[in-house]
């Protein structure tokens, strides 16, 4: 078994991994789901879901941040690598792994963002200040 | 929710005038900040129904984004792109600018987004002259993308109809 502590290595398909929503935009609550703009990034942060709790991943973050959680497996399918590695600016966070985007000279940059964003369950909603 | 009142987006971007920078015109909707220093008066409310209420003020809390609004380092979003955004909304008519969303991306741009049913469109402005458009009804295996130039106006109604199923 890897050692969280400090390798690097890749997320295992069946983990699930919770993504920070820190703008309330990306949330239509109308429409009931995440906008694809929440992942327009080539590299973004996670959490790895059993490796920490919603709270603790809420912590890292202002006040009203919302969350949201995605299969590793199924995001890695549509390109979307997830790599367990320490954030720099929180090394205390055993928990956090980057996202990379694979495809990144693709001409469907939007679509694989949008079919991310469509396979996330929300756990909840941003209601930044 | 603040309401904007205002002249005319055209008049606001109007490059006619050689004092005038479209830029500097664009800060006029911000009546809060720019309207005493500016001088400008004459304001004429819009109709209380008037779609471009709603997107100007999104607008408006958009441009207000400051460095690291997304926590992760994004940086404010491009005065440019703000302004292409705010010609092109100029260009829609009430019908067209029903159901719209402007929402942040982290790259300092800004996407467009009209949801209607099971169909939605994304309008990524990639710079100030070009987008990035996403079709989207995966129920009927429409995944479309693609890039246009901002000044293909019919081609964009084009992807408003298809959106709005007019």
């Amino acid at each position: 078994m890897p050692d969280p502590l400090n390798q690097t290595h890749e997320v295992e398909n069946h983990e699930n991994a919770l993504r920070a929503l820190t703008h309330n935009d990306w949330w239509k609550e109308k429409e009931k789901r995440i906008s694809s703009a929440a992942f327009r990034y080539p590299k973004f942060s996670v959490d790895i879901e059993s490796l920490t709790t919603t709270q603790i991943t809420l912590s890292h973050f202002h006040e009203g941040t919302g969350i949201a959680k995605f299969n590793v497996g199924k995001a890695r399918h549509i390109h979307f690598d997830t790599i367990h590695e320490q954030d720099p600016l929180s090394p205390e966070n055993k928990a956090h792994a980057h996202v990379y985007f694979r495809k990144t000279n693709s001409q469907f940059k939007k679509k694989y963002a949008r079919k991310l964003a469509d396979m996330c369950s929300m756990l909840i909603p941003p209601t930044l200040p | 929710m603040t309401i904007i009142q205002t002249q005319s987006t055209q008049s606001l971007i109007d490059t006619k005038s050689e004092e005038d920078t479209p830029l500097q015109r664009w800060h006029r909707i911000d009546v809060h900040k720019q309207e005493s220093r500016l001088g400008f008066t004459g304001y004429q409310p819009f109709t209380p129904n008037d779609n471009r209420i709603n997107v100007y003020n999104m607008i408006r809390e958009l441009q207000a984004l400051e460095t690291n609004w997304d926590q992760c380092g994004a940086p404010p979003i491009d005065p440019k792109i703000i302004l292409a955004v705010l010609i092109l909304v100029n260009d829609l008519s009430q019908n067209q600018l029903r159901n719209l969303d402007i929402v942040p991306i982290a790259n300092g741009t800004l996407q467009l987004e009209w949801d209607c049913g099971p169909r939605s469109l994304e309008i990524e402005l990639e710079s100030c002259s070009s987008m990035r458009y996403l079709k989207w009804d995966p129920g009927h295996d429409i995944e479309e993308e693609g890039v246009l130039p901002l000044a293909d106006k019919q081609s964009i109604f084009r992807l408003i109809k298809w959106v709005l199923d007019d």
